[in-house]
């Protein structure tokens, strides 16, 4: 009778009390058992003893700190008195040769990088056709703060300060490039191969892959910030797919960018942080976004369009009908912002791994020009 | 506080809100035996923290805040990577049940069984929600997330059930 149970009944009225009555059933068998609760007093019981000591020995020690400091200073005082002038000569002499052995042992370490290049077999649980180019990822980086680009120029991605705002260099044009319904199927294909090359089980949800605008590719300084009308004016029109993978909780663990691109073309840029993927004849540069963790547990909003929609309401912003919402990256796919313009008013939303590097607050609103007006003055020292 | 009062203090807790502890920590970590240890935790970390204790939010959301952290470090550890976690422990008596109680019994397993296969940051949320009785607010405060957050991942929760129960129902 229990089989003959009709479940799309079921799911198309589920409703806030049938959550509460499955959960109160389900979970009214979880009880603490007596031992357990009997051993968890026992141990806090001990605790508190231990406690009890602790703050005896804490308030010895307040004592000997409070009245030992004033001894032992007046102790070092007389000392320098009777021994004064002999006392600092060899003092000196012997601090000259540690000195000097100290600078002699520091090691310079060396950070190989290794370009080899391989193509990973098929496999039954790969998508059809799909295969991917290797680049061989450095086993461990001695300085965060740098990468190489294609042509070997290395280029600032975290830096101390700013001079100028800069996107991620993989990049394609937003007006040619094919929808995300069009694209999904390769972005799961991509998602499998990670997996597959890095023993994981992460998951793609579609509702969070974004499409991240970039800047002009000259980069933007503080004179074309100050002197851009909007956003739109900073903006290249181009831009790259992030594609936010999750663990079995839900968390960002990594987050990718894609980018399909013409194999044939000679001038397209390949760092050694890229990983080409070939799916159905269509190859995509992917590249794993440095700070992932960072954005998966400090910034996750910005990859869950419900979370950041909420977010934003609750700022109090209101959404018209001709709203346009535009997520950029702005420092190398360290930092974002999101963009937001509701008739003439446009407004910027920092979600930054560094806020200090921009002045700004991170999910905080601000007006475009109270933006441009404070990033600008933190380039500019 | 004396230690005699503070060992009163802390049964009153354990009385109070250990079921509740034990029943979250079961609901994130999908094992008995972890959400014992995270139960005996969570306790001896109230009585570490009771000084520093203000009394900003409600002991409730005090404590499952503790409880909820600590399933996180579980979740993390690689200790944990190697427990094989079982969702079968949500069993309900059958005796001489009617037609009519058995299928609600069946309703009821089918969205718990549902609940318990969303993927983490949604199933806490609707024990948070549902089960505690807790507002946004408290729930933001224990996820150290937005207060929209809240609000958008307990409406994906739900659509993520529904679409779970219809999968099932055509699968």
């Amino acid at each position: 009778m229990a089989e003959s149970y009709d479940r799309n009944d079921l799911s198309s009225s589920i409703t806030d009390d049938m959550i509460k009555e499955a959960l109160k059933s389900g979970l009214s068998s979880i009880k603490a058992s007596d031992y357990l609760i009997e051993s968890t007093l026992e141990k806090c019981q001990e605790e508190i003893e231990e406690g009890k000591q602790k703050k005896k020995t804490r308030l010895f020690m307040t004592m000997a700190y409070k009245l030992g400091a004033p001894l032992a200073a007046g102790a070092l005082v007389l000392m320098l008195m009777i021994n004064g002038p002999k006392y600092f000569s060899s003092k000196m002499e012997m601090a000259a040769p540690k000195a000097s052995s100290l600078d002699g042992s520091v090691s310079n370490e060396e950070y190989k990088m290794d370009s080899g290049f391989s193509v990973s077999a098929d496999s039954e649980t790969q998508a059809p056709d799909a295969y991917m180019y290797e680049f061989t990822e450095p086993k461990e980086k001695n300085d965060d703060s740098s990468y190489e680009d294609s042509a070997g120029t290395t280029m600032m991605r975290i830096n101390e300060s700013i001079t100028a705002l800069n996107s991620s260099i993989n990049r394609t044009a937003n007006s040619t490039e094919p929808s995300l319904d069009e694209s999904f199927k390769s972005f799961n294909a991509i998602t499998d191969l990670y997996n597959e090359n890095n023993g994981t089980k992460l998951t793609l949800e579609r509702d969070n892959v974004r499409r991240i605008y970039t800047l002009l590719e000259t980069g933007v300084s503080t004179d074309t910030l100050l002197n851009a009308g909007d956003y739109h004016e900073v903006l290249s029109g181009d831009g790259y797919w992030a594609l936010p993978l999750e663990n079995n909780r839900g968390d960002i663990e990594v987050v990718l960018t894609a980018n399909m691109f013409d194999v044939k073309d000679p001038n397209i840029p390949v760092s050694n942080r890229d990983t080409i993927y070939s799916i159905e004849n269509k190859e995509f540069i992917v590249s794993p976004l440095d700070n992932s963790n960072y954005i998966g547990s400090e910034l996750q909003e910005l990859f869950e369009f419900d979370s950041l929609f909420g977010m934003i309401s609750e700022m109090g912003y209101e959404y018209g009908n001709d709203t346009e919402m535009i997520v950029a990256d702005i420092n190398y796919g360290a930092d974002f912002i999101v963009l937001l313009s509701t008739g003439n008013e446009k407004n910027v939303i920092p979600f930054l791994t560094n806020e200090t590097l921009f002045g700004v607050e991170n999910k905080k609103i601000y007006l475009w020009s109270e933006f441009v007006k404070i990033v600008s003055t933190s380039m500019g020292q | 506080m004396t230690p005699s009062e503070m060992t009163k203090e802390i049964s009153r807790l354990v009385e109070e809100y250990g079921n509740d502890v034990l029943k979250i920590a079961t609901v994130i970590l999908k094992s008995k035996e972890l959400a014992e240890d995270v139960y005996q935790e969570t306790f001896l970390r109230v009585v570490r923290s009771y000084s520093g204790y203000r009394g900003e939010s409600s002991e409730k959301t005090w404590i499952i805040s503790i409880a909820v952290n600590l399933c996180r470090d579980y979740m993390r550890s690689a200790w944990k990577r190697r427990v094989v976690v079982t969702d079968n422990f949500l069993t309900y008596t059958a005796d001489d049940d009617t037609e009519e109680i058995i299928e609600k019994r069946s309703e009821k397993q089918l969205l718990i069984n549902a609940i318990m296969k969303l993927p983490d940051k949604y199933r806490e949320i609707i024990h948070l929600f549902y089960y505690q009785e807790m507002g946004v607010k408290d729930i933001a405060k224990v996820l150290k997330i937005p207060g929209g957050t809240v609000k958008s991942r307990l409406f994906k929760a739900r659509i993520l059930l529904h679409d779970m129960i219809g999968g099932e129902a055509h699968g």
